[in-house]
């Protein structure tokens, strides 16, 4: 102990350029954030899964954890009661062509990012081994069209996932709240 | 399913403990520095001063002359905010299901971050680049999920009209239709600040938070009690 302790004052002035993005704990739980290499699992792995409604159209969010093998997403399907249609989507940031834009044709350039954001939808989300491929707000996600059910905050529904390689997993989502 | 991360498995239990010593040797040298730099960076520095994470354009727009029309077509609300107050402005559509709740879910949750009086003088206008698709009792019921109180539904029947309130924000927007029907939507994800003035005195790009609208608004407020005090 007293050599690691003296190895890590020894680090110290290093690691303070990069403890502001640490700073936030002290407690040795919950370590996720510097311990993805090491603690890689083979197995892929789907965790936060989490969705929102508003009036017939919705999304689910998710966290994957690629396992030892590159796999895909390919395909979503959520109960029948609760949407009538899932798909996998992607939000993409793209250039505003102003010439096929309407309104502001006079912004003169960067503005500060406003680019345009327009939705697709993906034949598959890559999962690369090792990796974490994130779905939130504003990237990859699973939209819900012809939402049927009224979905309050704390809800819960089942999410089956089929991946190329892992197979079909099925999670929970939970409801957030808008 | 076990989606957890079964960390204490894999990493030796005393790996971690020597991990978090080290993490919080770091967080103090983090501590100690910013005790020695914080007060020389706060020099001359007051609230009102505090760096704000939206962006403003220079010159800064003027949206005085714009009005705003009400989507159940009862009138026209003006651009600029009531006295002393805030009016945001966003160009959306109802069935967005990712970008668009986001934003507005983010924007109620900062606003409920304020004092109730700055509270009551914050309100929200959403108009529809969509209005074929979001027709007025739609697009209401939309603006009333996430402002029940303080939100305005705002939709413009002639193409032309909707193109010149977006054009005096810098809002673009595109709505063609896919080769199945359905629409296929782009637009600017920004948030705009409008004071009582009718300036655009602060936008939010998409992803901004709610964390820091709540504070920039409450700068903003700020600045407004400094400025009449002087
Ligand atoms: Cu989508």
């Amino acid at each position: 102990m007293q050599l690691s302790l003296k190895k890590s004052l020894l680090t110290l002035v290093a690691v303070v350029a990069a403890a502001a993005l640490f700073a936030p704990a002290c407690s040795s739980s919950d370590d996720s954030s510097s311990s993805t290499t090491e603690a890689g699992s083979k197995e892929l792995k789907v965790s936060g899964v989490w969705a929102r409604q508003v009036m017939d159209s919705g999304a689910v969010y998710m966290t994957i954890s690629g396992g030892a093998e590159a796999d895909a997403l390919t395909k979503v399907a959520v109960p029948a009661d609760v949407a009538g249609e899932a798909q996998l989507h992607e939000t993409v940031m793209g250039d505003m062509s102003t010439t096929e834009m309407e309104g502001a044709d006079d912004m003169g350039g960067s503005m500060g990012g406003s680019g345009s954001m327009s939705m697709q939808q993906v034949q598959q989300i890559d999962v690369p081994a090792g990796e974490i491929v994130q779905l939130k707000p504003g990237g990859f996600h699973v939209m819900l069209m012809d939402v049927k059910k009224d979905l309050k905050a704390g809800d819960t529904f089942d999410v089956t996932l089929t991946f190329e390689t892992a197979g079909t997993k099925k999670v929970t989502a939970t409801v957030k709240g808008v | 399913m076990d989606t957890r991360n079964d960390l204490g498995v894999v990493t030796p239990r005393r790996r971690q403990d020597r991990r978090a010593l080290q993490r919080c040797l770091a967080v103090l040298g983090t501590t100690l520095l910013a005790v020695v730099l914080l007060p020389l960076a706060a020099c001359g520095k007051d609230q009102a001063a505090t760096e704000l994470s939206g962006y403003t354009r220079e010159p800064v727009p003027d949206v005085s002359k714009v009005v705003l029309p009400l989507a159940d077509g009862s009138g026209t609300l003006p651009a600029a905010a009531t006295k002393g107050g805030y009016r945001l402005v966003y160009f959306g559509y109802t069935s967005c299901p990712d970008v668009c709740p986001t934003t507005m879910s983010d924007l109620k949750r900062a606003i409920r971050t304020l004092p109730a009086d700055q509270r009551g003088k914050v309100d929200v206008a959403m108009m529809t680049i969509d209005p074929d698709q979001d027709l007025p009792e739609r697009l209401t019921e939309y603006v009333d999920t996430f402002f029940p109180k303080n939100g305005a539904a705002l939709r413009a029947s002639d193409p032309a009209d909707l193109a010149a309130v977006a054009g005096a924000f810098g809002a673009s927007y595109s709505v063609k239709p896919k080769a199945d029907g359905t629409p296929e939507v782009a637009h600017s994800g920004d948030l705009y600040v409008v004071d009582d003035r009718g300036k655009v005195v602060l936008q939010w790009p998409f992803g901004v938070g709610a964390e820091s609208m709540g504070s920039d608004l409450a700068t903003l407020f700020a600045r407004q009690k400094s400025a009449s005090s002087q």
